[in-house]
């Protein structure tokens, strides 16, 4: 998948796409004569075929395909039984459709990019920035197993985080499980206040290729008049999967989930300081 | 009443809940397909012999002569005789015909249908397959509506008629 912006050949999004092939097995199986039931069962089958070979061929990750696998069912059923329908017509309704879906597909994912968005997590901790900051730069291992079931199922977690100075420029590694790494640069750094940093190299993994870029993180620290510190989480993201009302959630979930598991780390850490 | 009566599955009470509620969706392209896909995949897996019966149906009109078959605009399939949609299924088992006022009439007041569930006041009338025994009830709505049609008699063109 390529990004809109470079004018090359986009993938139509994963509505389009199950749609379609649901389309066609129901033309493959138009003279079985076929009813709901039959052709629900079907579609199931393909839908898990092309799952199978997303994973096989395409190496998606597992993760991934969990996530998309609702849809995948659904809408290539969906698919599968309109086409059902509408081939059980002759005449030129059929040879009409075919053109027009095969026009919708090569149309469809020019009308939307990827989609660009901000995940934000908060979380109070009872001590002050002072005490809260130092841990927000670096921190050693996170050894609490996982709790997210996503996490449990083999998607990289935060796991401890280093840093080679403190001072815009400065590089940080965010370390995961799995010996991923995400690189990072500090761009923001006001002591006790605010850390950006830029992602600038993330690790070859198959839940991220091509569907997910993670641009930007931050932490705010705010001073509360009571000594606690509100600490603030935010990543900068951009999809590239589509429907985005769709993997949106997902997508921030997956990201609400890594946050709290560092911000619920440095709370720890900083409140046993006190 | 013999037959065609509804009962309270979640698929049923859900329909209710989206047409009576969530009216709106209808509008978004292709989610009423959608949604009836949602609801088929669940009663093929909870009521099997529902949606054996709805294909027994779909077979045994479909082989009625002039009669074909369509995607119906709210979801299901529609059944039309020379491009008159004369009714419709959902795949909750709801089956929608549009008779003649005196048919619906006389239909409802013998207790062979029940008012459309939207449009109560109209000349369609619904009429629920729970299993095969049903059947017979449904294919005798839409005799009443093809032979109408066959016989050059114009049904209502909409709900409102």
């Amino acid at each position: 998948m390529a990004n809109a912006g470079q004018g090359a050949l986009i993938w139509p999004s994963l509505l389009l796409v199950p749609f379609i092939i649901g389309f066609v097995a129901a033309w493959c199986w138009r003279h079985l004569d076929l009813g709901q039931g039959p052709t629900i069962g079907y579609s199931s089958v393909t839908a898990f075929i092309g799952l199978f070979g997303a994973w096989l061929v395409f190496r998606e990750g597992m993760i991934c395909l969990v996530i998309v696998a609702p849809l995948q069912f659904l809408i290539t059923i969906t698919g599968s039984l309109t086409a059902r329908v509408l081939f059980k017509k002759s005449g030129p309704l059929c040879a009409f459709s075919l053109p027009v879906i095969f026009l919708a597909g090569v149309l469809e994912p020019r009308m939307a990019g990827p989609s660009s968005s901000v995940v934000t997590d908060t979380l109070v901790i009872h001590a002050s920035p002072a005490q809260v900051w130092p841990h927000v730069l670096a921190f050693g291992p996170i050894t609490e197993p996982p709790g997210f079931w996503m996490f449990r199922m083999g998607l990289p977690y935060p796991e401890s985080t280093t840093n080679t100075g403190d001072a815009v420029g400065a590089s940080r590694a965010c370390n995961f499980s799995g010996n991923a790494v995400f690189e990072e640069r500090i761009v923001e750094f006001e002591p006790q206040r605010l850390l950006t940093f830029d992602i600038v190299k993330a690790p070859p993994d198959p839940e991220l290729l091509g569907h997910l870029d993670a641009h930007r993180g931050q932490f705010e620290l705010i001073g509360n008049p009571d000594g606690t510190t509100t600490l603030i989480g935010r990543t900068w993201y951009t999809l590239h999967v589509r429907p985005g009302w769709y993997f949106d959630p997902w997508t921030e979930l997956i990201f609400r989930e890594v946050h709290l598991r560092v911000m619920r780390h440095v709370r720890g850490l900083a409140e046993l300081q006190r | 009443m013999c037959g065609g009566l509804p009962n309270s599955s979640v698929d049923r009470r859900l329909f209710t809940f989206v047409t009576t509620r969530l009216r709106w969706c209808a509008g978004i392209p292709m989610a009423p397909q959608l949604f009836d896909a949602v609801l088929a995949v669940w009663v093929s897996v909870t009521d099997r012999s529902r949606m054996r019966a709805m294909e027994q149906l779909e077979r045994r009109l479909c082989a009625m002569p002039g009669v074909s078959i369509g995607i119906h605009a709210l979801g299901g399939v529609g059944f039309r005789f020379k491009d008159v949609e004369f009714a419709h299924l959902h795949a909750t088992g709801l089956f929608d015909v549009l008779l003649r006022p005196g048919d619906a009439e006389t239909v409802r007041r013998r207790g062979e249908a029940r008012p459309h569930h939207r449009f109560p006041e109209s000349s369609w009338v619904s009429y629920w397959i729970n299993d095969d025994r049903d059947i017979p009830g449904a294919c005798h709505l839409a005799s009443l509506a093809t032979d109408c049609l066959a016989a050059g008699i114009a049904l209502p063109k909409s709900a409102t008629d």
